[in-house]
């Protein structure tokens, strides 16, 4: 059962405050539009639009400072601006730009 | 014209980010033009988004080494910039990111917590807002010439142009920042478009797609700069045919073309390259005048990845013991994993090369950074009495040689070679010419092996080399054991067999030592008679010898004593040269100076002075030229350096 909504991001109509919306690990003015199923850029618009909610016990992608935070923490960096989304999207493919790492 | 060309670009951004691909093309691109080139790149160990960066230098001669500042820099990102924006010389020129100057430094979340405090400080103390901005700012003023690109709207224009989706054309942001790099330096684009061509070779689609971008990044820069700053000649090496290895390839080849059949690892930073390499060719055909030289259709090699370390070194003794020519690949924890089975192959006198890629230790320490603290590691492991050989390498045509070298020696020898190699060879990239790497000079020894033993077979026979006969399992009926043992293999504790058998395996040693030719031990650089010397191990070679120059251009005239042999060590040929000059220093990256600590071990030489790096960043010639004038003025014990990000 969904959290209870405690805070939601400003209703700016674009893509990258929009919950559909997952931004690109590394990049974040592109994105994965999980309603289009299709890349997007972060200022494109549509009339699906709906702003993200935060909700109690879920964890966000916080795309301005490239990490994942606890819906408490989510809340709290909404009110100071930053940009927070349900998750970040990771292109299959990024795997050919990392070295072996163990 | 083309002597004075000595470029040194880098290129920052986040890992993940397209990082490698530029830089790799990069390099193409200068190749292309006829220039030497190396590349190294520094990463971080947390996989995505983290800074991560490449450092280029380009010339007529083959550079070996790279230094701050550069001529230009790319930097994809606020952490980029935040981290490179005082290594770009005044004259030089930064190419960045224009949404990225708005950035708090507050935010970057993978930027380590201690330089982000001394970078507060340091904008704080200049009264300025803590912002990649600012940043900018003081570049600027540090005369060095800002390029922003709009990569928003480029990446968009891409998309519009090629009829592609973002998520393709958002894949070109590093493409666009490197060629507006490469072009503003002064490189034509039909450089840049053929090096992107030649990396994407499979892959057409990117490839266009790369290519458009490149263009529009050109046209940016002629609309809103005017053109590039400069212009680079064409370098002498254009239209010669060149090969852009790392140390982790090359190292592979190396085994391939010295006759391996079976290479184990365990993945583990910064060797698995090699063993991936490795495998990715591990049914290769060969080129006409390959095959011809090699005798061979094709080479190849199984490459097994097992459960562990120990796994890894335990299955290639088994296959030593069939007769596989057989190595297997780690770095300084594997390492530590394989110890109890060093001890096994030296008593059961088994074959076997360990490629040790050292990095920054100890435990997990920094894993993909670079480090040489392994030698003191390499020459004690195992337990009992155990002599091996231990070999390190100092560049990548050296590496490929000793990569097959190795294998002669271990089979010759019927002992562990342990081949010492480190992350900055592992990760640095440079241009082989084919007649460095001939396969011609290599010829594959497989020492005392015996096809077709007959009934009275002992495999550890009692010779006066130490050497015995060796057979491979299956051929006839032998015991192979790590306990003391008789010449036909059965486990024995009589005291007079026991002293028979370690006077046979000292014996061995003796002959190891007697039969490698001095050449290869130990190799003096520069003038015999120069009152310094310096003396260094592994991948400095190529930075000392840059060093060498610098220090000769300021009047300091220096040689460079570098041991290639450790165990059995040359105590006769270090000690001839050490004692000829006046001033002996010691370079190395390690803490505990671990080379000086085998020569006077060894030796009994004292060494009094010493360079060392330990922030696990690539040694600079520089600062070894800069450290080692600093000792012949003040007189300093020791001298520690730390460039770089």
């Amino acid at each position: 059962m969904k959290g209870r909504i405690i805070a939601r991001a400003p209703a700016t109509g674009k893509c990258e405050t929009c919950k559909y919306w997952r931004p690109h690990v590394v990049y974040d003015y592109i994105g994965y539009c999980e309603k289009h199923r299709r890349i997007t850029m972060n200022d494109d618009t549509c009339p699906y639009y709906e702003p993200l909610e935060i909700r109690e016990g879920e964890f966000y992608w916080c795309s301005t400072c490239k990490t994942r935070v606890s819906w408490e923490e989510a809340a709290e960096y909404l009110k100071k601006g930053y940009l927070l989304h349900r998750g970040a999207y990771v292109e299959p493919d990024i795997k050919e730009e990392l070295y072996s790492v163990f | 014209m083309t002597e004075n060309v000595d470029l040194k670009l880098l290129i920052g951004g986040p890992q993940g980010g397209g990082i490698e691909s530029a830089g790799q093309i990069v390099l193409k691109s200068l190749v292309l033009k006829g220039y030497q080139v190396i590349g190294t790149r520094e990463y971080q160990s947390n996989i995505i988004g983290a800074h991560s960066y490449f450092t280029i230098r380009a010339r007529a001669e083959r550079p070996g080494a790279i230094h701050f500042p550069v001529d230009a820099a790319t930097l994809l990102d606020a952490e980029s910039i935040f981290t490179h924006f005082q290594d770009v010389k005044p004259g030089g020129f930064i190419i960045y990111d224009k949404s990225a100057v708005n950035t708090k430094l507050r935010l970057i979340a993978p930027m380590p917590k201690p330089l982000k405090q001394r970078l507060e400080e340091f904008f704080k103390s200049r009264g300025l807002e803590p912002v990649a901005g600012s940043a900018l700012k003081v570049a600027e003023e540090n005369g060095v010439k800002l390029i922003g690109l709009p990569m928003k709207d480029l990446v968009r224009s891409v998309a519009k142009e090629a009829g592609a989706p973002l998520s393709r054309a958002g894949k070109t942001v590093n493409t666009m920042g490197l060629t507006a790099m490469l072009y503003f330096s002064g490189v034509e684009p039909s450089w840049i478009e053929k090096a992107i061509n030649v990396h994407f070779a499979a892959k057409k689609k990117v490839a266009d797609m790369n290519v458009l971008a490149s263009k529009l990044a050109v046209e940016y820069i002629d609309d809103t700069y005017g053109g590039p700053c400069c212009f680079l000649p064409e370098g002498p090496n254009l239209g010669k045919e060149v090969m852009l290895v790392t140390g982790n390839e090359i190292v592979a080849i190396g085994k391939a073309v010295g006759g391996l059949t079976m290479q184990t690892y365990y993945p583990i930073t910064p060797a698995s390259d090699e063993a991936l390499f490795l495998e990715g060719h591990r049914n290769l055909d060969l080129a006409p005048w390959a095959e011809e030289a090699l005798h061979l259709k094709r080479i190849g090699s199984v490459v097994l990845q097992t459960e562990d370390e120990l796994s890894a070194i335990i299955a290639a003794l088994g296959a030593a013991a069939a007769g596989a020519r057989v190595a297997t690949s780690t770095s300084g924890p594997g390492f530590a994993l394989m110890n109890e089975a060093i001890s096994l192959a030296i008593m059961a006198e088994l074959p076997v090369v360990i490629t040790v890629w050292m990095r920054g230790g100890p435990s997990t320490g920094l894993p993909t950074r670079e480090g040489q603290q392994d030698l003191l590691h390499a020459m004690f492991s195992g337990h009992g009495d155990n002599p091996k050989i231990v070999l390190a390498s100092g560049d990548h045509v050296e590496a490929y040689y000793d990569a097959a070298k190795a294998l002669n020696w271990a089979e010759k020898y019927q002992t562990p070679v342990i081949h010492l190699l480190d992350k900055y060879l592992a990760s640095t990239v440079t241009n082989i010419h084919r007649e460095e790497i001939d396969p011609l000079k290599i010829t594959i020894e497989r020492g005392k092996l015996v096809e077709n033993p007959g009934p009275d077979y002992k495999r550890y026979q009692i010779t006066e080399d130490g050497i015995s006969p060796r057979a491979p399992m299956g051929k006839t009926t032998m015991v192979i054991t790590g306990l003391e043992h008789t010449e036909d293999g059965m486990p024995t504790e009589d005291p007079v067999v026991r002293e028979q058998m370690m006077a046979k395996r000292r014996r061995k040693f003796e002959t190891i030592a007697k039969e490698i030719p001095a050449s290869e031990k130990v190799v003096l650089h520069g003038d015999p008679d120069a009152k310094v010397t310096i003396v260094s191990w592994g991948s400095t070679k190529p930075i000392i010898l840059e060093a060498l120059k610098l220090l000769e251009a300021d009047g300091v005239k220096a040689n460079f004593l570098q041991i290639r042999l450790f165990q059995p060590f040359p105590v006769k040929e270090v000690l001839d040269y050490l004692t000829r000059a006046e001033t002996v220093i010691d370079v190395e990256q390690n803490d505990l100076l671990q080379a000086a600590f085998l020569i006077r071990g060894y030796t009994g030489f004292e060494i009094k002075h010493f360079v060392k790096k330990l922030t696990g960043r690539a040694l600079w010639d520089k600062e070894v030229a800069w450290a080692v004038k600093r000792i012949l003025e003040k007189g300093d014990r020791e001298v520690v350096v730390s460039g770089g990000a």
